[in-house]
């Protein structure tokens, strides 16, 4: 007996395309893990150098005002977002391979979703308010 | 073939109880070690500078005091350590992703590279961080 019937086999029944399968949203979930990889091998590299010429052993004005030059709020702002992102994306990753109770696998993806919107939300804030 | 020889013929995933530790096997494991530390404490640093620097001088004063006690410093090192570690074993993944290093050699050689790789890197920097940035 072949292992497909022909014709209707394709089409799965609506009971194992419920839930949050691969088939939702696998690859954009992939490439965004790694565009926001691409963009931290960049903005990371600038953020620890920008720690060791303009920040350790720096006055609070002084790093006002390095923090305020356009390019510099700029580039924080994007790596905020990124670092953001990219947790959010890895430690979804996370949940879904370890954490295997559904209403709590939810709640962590969810809670996690919403405390690192926060934060970034909160870190270009303070950002922008100091570039001011 | 029926469904139980299908099943019977799925690799099975490895029993992590009697499984031989391996360099790339550990390795991977770090990445996402390091990753979950990362998503932490950098964002955690990230977002206590950002609000300490708007918090005015006192503030900013009282973040860089914490980050400068002992227990600050460790952490500090810790994040640098897994920070460069992600950064390295990030590029090897994406050369993996790119079709590249699958040869078990060439993994292994590029895993040494990346371990060698955050050796020196986070030496290099706390070097310079007392010897330049802090004087």
């Amino acid at each position: 007996m072949p292992y497909y019937k022909e014709g209707a086999e394709f089409e799965a029944p609506l009971k194992t395309v419920k839930g949050h399968g691969s088939a939702k949203s696998g690859t954009h979930h992939w490439m965004h893990q790694r565009i926001t990889a691409v963009a931290s091998l960049f903005l990371v590299p600038w953020a620890l150098w920008a720690i060791h010429s303009h920040i350790l052993g720096a006055s609070h004005d002084e790093v006002v005002a390095w923090l305020s030059q356009p390019l510099n709020t700029i580039l924080g702002i994007l790596l905020v977002i990124t670092m953001h992102y990219h947790a959010v994306l890895g430690l979804q990753v996370v949940v879904e391979d370890y954490i295997h109770k559904e209403w709590l696998k939810i709640l962590k993806l969810v809670g996690q979703k919403l405390l690192y919107t926060a934060s970034a939300i909160a870190c270009i804030y303070a950002l922008i308010q100091i570039a001011n | 073939m029926s469904d139980q020889d299908i099943k019977s013929k799925r690799p099975l995933s490895p029993h992590l109880q009697v499984y031989k530790p391996q360099m790339t096997s550990v390795m991977s494991i770090l990445h996402r070690a390091t990753g979950v530390f990362l998503s932490l404490f950098a964002v955690l640093l990230l977002l206590g500078f950002t609000l300490s620097v708007l918090m005015g001088a006192e503030r900013y004063e009282q973040f860089t005091g914490l980050l400068g006690s002992f227990i600050g410093r460790g952490i500090l090192f810790a994040l640098s350590v897994c920070i460069f570690y992600h950064m390295f074993n990030g590029i090897r993944h994406l050369f993996w992703d790119s079709g590249k290093l699958f040869k078990i050699e060439n993994a292994q050689y590029a895993g040494a590279f990346v371990l060698l790789g955050t050796g020196a890197a986070t030496l290099a920097y706390w070097y310079c961080a007392y010897h330049y940035a802090l004087k």
